[in-house]
């Protein structure tokens, strides 16, 4: 029995070149479309059979890139011809040069893991590259840029004419209910060129400023920072490569049917939260997102994705094909950005944050995050989910969604952080001593707050941060103290931006 | 004509930009890229520029009040160093630029011990490149067969410990640099070479105003201590007399410290092994195309942008942009593969014609890309 596995891309550079959200979207969708012409010559051919993605039905469409960038398939048969002739589909329905896209495959004989064996051949094939011409290059721009009337859009939405968010439109999804803010969103459609996005941008943004000062939105609504900026999103499942390794043919191919059913559903989700998913293939997903919607912050989306990919994927996958009995997570890189931030760039921090950060959380099943302010200063955070809190009951994941629900001033948190810098020589003596005594060392923590935080004023607020602070701690042996608090500051001053800061340096 | 080895030593920060800007559909709506990192390594055309400019400022025929050539000195000029500025060609021609035959591949120079470094071979990482790979029927990448090597290399396991494993996509491949040429095997990591300094910035025109969507991120480098820049040159001049000066490389006034010493005979940069059948490219390389009498058998590489500024000697032409203006324009956009990049061949006829393809090109030859050597 033959197996084939066929590759394409180049994804990532292809996305850098785009730098608004319907750049990126076309960038992301111009793979998932390709992969879907080479999938539907495959099906034309007798004896063979595809393990693994799952497919769609020709006549459904979802608007977002659910095919990722392999494909395998069972059986022989002519695969460079097959892909010839998608390409040429291809290239005759999107206008995409062939010459620009990277297609690859490996053919091999049976073995006991062909998957896992396919994946490896094709990583050393993408260490080959080869020069791009500037037609083809151009073929590519063209597409990104066509605006409001693209190919892309007739296969993905079955209209020329189809309006993808600005960045703008993203960030103030909470006011969508408003129709002030629909008529404000107008002046966005039929926007040709990047200059002009800029300017309208700006316009928008002094406009939602001056209907909040005449209180649009209501007398008690206030004009938020979060309303500049935007969430981008990157998520990976934890243990799928060694589940999917273990297993043979048929259950790949029911795993790779609930990753189908998961993509589609997720991306519902995400647009009613008001996102924007920009790709959905198997367990990858990308999207940007409002840090706030109406009833929800993007931790909230985060929690309700988690629970959908626990319900869709895990639970689907039977008991006896878990190697170790590991289960499958979602971890997330999340880059919470200025408007103005180069949109790639923000793209390029949340994959760094997936996959050099969470990726390396002990547990994984975590998510690591990145709050890059305008004014050029920066937070950072991250832990597994999954982390127990030392009152026994709840996670340091609850316990930082309830911080991000406190009205607090800004003053207690640098108060807070102050008194915990200032005596961090103390902190380290501390948790040095106890952190193998938990017991003991929420004692002595206890009295460090009785000390020195005696004079906050909030008081619930300040529990919190003793909380959390001792679950870092416990949690986070090996770690320096300094780490610790950054980690902390870093919460705290993430969920008061959460929560809502005027809008004073921006 | 007499041959030197030129040594570039930083003052501080320095920034070799990129291709960081284009046009969309043929619009002149050009945009660049908010955040801005610089190479490690100036292009070649940039050392031929910094030494055309180097001969030009300190001649008779430059008048250093309005930094531009003298009106009556245009002939001389061309003399001096050329009519024009690098130009893509056909390849079958060399160059015009005066008394500056050619320059070499820059390197990075370890002071003390006079080593040459250069970029590692792209699978310096592997610590196992194997050709016999077991059960597979067909490898093809766009369309062309290909033999898939087995890669492995070593990574520190759970329990911190060293072992051999299958190249994966999750592996990060550390960049390096080696010197080829010197018995001495020590390897050094990119981030032990280059340390970032990184700057956030706001570009104002020269009026003092912020410009529309000035906000930027700079990745500058800077080079550790007992290292430099280096090339090799042929110059029909003393070119020592400058030695000392101050020469601008790169953007944001990179400056840097020139040496040039006279050396009996360009170091060879070509050792090869005639048995080897495997080329590694020493600088970057312009190789538009590869007939099938010069395909690799597999390759692993990395592409790089290049574009270059293209001037011609004009007495209009300040050699500062005042008001923004300049009479450079920019070139059209190449595809090299960087230097590093390694490639495999079936038999030494294959390898053979694949060098001299990248030896054909004169134009880009004589200026330092397209070296190679063989392993």
């Amino acid at each position: 029995m033959k197996y084939t596995a066929i590759n394409i891309g180049p994804i990532i550079p292809t996305i850098s070149m785009g730098r608004r959200p319907r750049e990126i979207w076309a960038a992301s969708y111009i793979f998932s479309f390709l992969m879907q012409c080479i999938i539907t010559e495959i099906k034309k051919i007798k004896g063979v059979e595809i393990i693994s993605p799952a497919t769609l039905d020709s006549k459904e469409k979802t608007g977002v890139g659910l095919y990722p960038d392999r494909v395998f398939v069972q059986g022989e048969f002519n695969v460079q011809e097959t892909i010839n002739t998608a390409l040429n589909k291809f290239e005759e329905l999107t206008g995409v040069s062939k010459e620009y896209v990277n297609v690859m495959h490996v053919t091999i004989d049976s073995e006991e893991s062909p998957i896992k064996r396919l994946n490896q051949l094709l990583d050393t094939t993408e260490l080959c590259n080869r020069p791009i011409d500037e037609e083809s290059r151009n073929s590519v721009i063209d597409i990104l840029t066509k605006g409001y009337e693209s190919p892309l859009h007739v296969h993905a939405f079955n209209k020329l004419e189809y309006h993808i968010p600005f960045l703008a439109e993203i960030a103030t999804t909470r006011l969508s209910g408003e129709e002030k803010w629909t008529e404000l969103c107008k002046i966005f459609s039929k926007i040709k060129t990047n200059k002009e996005a800029t300017q309208k941008e700006d316009e928008f943004y002094q406009s939602i400023k001056e209907q909040f000062k005449n209180g649009i939105y209501g007398k008690d609504e206030k004009y938020f920072s979060y309303y500049k900026y935007i969430c981008i999103v990157q998520a990976d499942g934890d243990n799928m490569g060694k589940i999917v390794s273990s297993i043979n043919a048929d259950d790949v191919k029911d795993i790779s049917q609930s990753l189908l059913n998961y993509g589609k559903a997720v991306c519902k989700i995400i647009k009613e939260y008001g996102g924007l998913p920009i790709y959905a293939g198997g367990d990858d997903l990308l999207f940007i997102a409002p840090v706030r919607a109406k009833d929800a912050t993007i931790f909230d989306l985060i929690d309700s994705i988690d629970e959908l990919y626990k319900n869709t994927v895990d639970a689907k996958i039977k008991d006896s094909l878990r190697p170790n009995g590991i289960h499958t997570y979602l971890s997330y890189g999340l880059s919470i950005t200025y408007y103005k931030y180069p949109l790639y760039e923000a793209f390029k921090d949340a994959i760094r944050l997936l996959f050099e950060k969470a990726k390396n959380v002990e547990g994984k099943n975590a998510i690591s995050w990145q709050l890059r302010k305008h004014s050029g200063t920066g937070f950072v955070g991250g832990f597994t989910k999954e982390m127990p809190a030392t009152d026994g009951k709840e996670t340091l994941y609850s316990l930082f969604k309830k911080v991000s629900q406190q009205s607090v001033d800004e003053k207690l948190i640098s108060a807070i952080a102050h008194k915990l810098k200032t005596n961090e020589g103390l902190l380290d003596i501390l948790f040095e001593s106890y952190k193998d005594n938990e017991p003991k060392l929420k004692e002595r923590i206890a009295n460090f707050y009785k000390k020195f935080m005696e004079d906050t004023d909030d008081s619930a607020y300040t529990t919190l941060t003793k909380e959390l602070l001792c679950t870092l701690m416990i949690n986070n042996k090996t770690s320096e103290i300094t780490t610790i608090l950054e980690n902390l500051y870093g919460m705290l001053r993430t969920a008061k931006f959460i929560k809502g800061e005027g809008d004073k340096d921006e | 004509m007499s041959k030197y080895l030129v040594t570039l030593t930083p003052t501080g920060k320095f920034f070799f930009g990129g291709d960081m800007r284009f046009s969309i559909n043929g619009n002149k709506e050009e945009f660049s890229s908010y955040i801005i990192e610089s190479s490690k390594m100036p292009q070649q055309t940039s050392l031929l520029g910094m030494m055309r400019f180097l001969l030009l400022s300190n001649s008779e025929y430059f008048n250093t009040e309005t930094n531009s050539i003298k009106d009556s000195a245009k002939k001389e000029v061309a003399s001096l160093i050329g009519e024009n500025s690098f130009t893509v060609t056909d390849g079958t021609t060399y160059g015009q630029f005066g008394k500056i035959a050619s320059v070499g591949p820059c390197f990075i120079l370890e002071k003390e011990s006079s080593t040459r470094y250069f970029r590692a071979p792209a699978d310096y990482n592997f610590t196992t490149v194997e050709w016999i790979q077991e059960n597979i029927t067909e490898v093809c990448i766009n369309g062309k067969k290909v033999r898939l090597p087995k890669l492995k290399l070593k990574i520190k396991n759970e329990n911190d410990k060293e072992e051999e494993v299958l190249f994966t996509g999750k592996n990060y491949l550390t960049p390096y640099f080696t010197a080829p040429f010197s018995n001495n095997s020590k390897a050094i990591e990119e981030k032990d070479l280059f340390i970032a300094d990184k700057r956030i910035g706001i570009d104002k025109d020269y009026e003092g105003k912020s410009k529309t969507n000035a906000l930027y991120k700079q990745v500058s480098y800077r080079m550790e201590t007992g290292y430099c820049f280096a090339f090799e040159a042929e110059v029909d001049d003393n070119i020592t007399i400058f030695n000392k000066q101050l020469v601008s490389l790169g953007a944001d006034s990179s400056t840097f410290i020139f040496e040039a010493k006279k050396i009996e005979e360009i170091e060879a940069t070509e050792t090869n092994n005639q048995q080897g059948t495997t080329v590694v490219l020493l600088s970057d390389a312009y190789i538009p195309a590869i007939p099938d009498d010069a395909a690799y058998s597999f390759s692993i590489n990395k592409m790089r942008t290049f574009r270059f500024l293209k001037t011609s000697n004009s007495t209009d032409a300040s050699y500062y942009r005042i008001n923004g203006k300049t009479t450079a324009t920019t070139s059209e956009r190449y595809e090299l593969y960087e230097a590093g990049s390694t490639f495999y061949f079936d038999n030494t006829e294959k390898r053979d014609a694949f060098c001299k393809i990248l030896e054909e090109r004169k134009d880009f030859n004589q200026i330092g890309y397209n070296k190679y050597y063989i392993k």
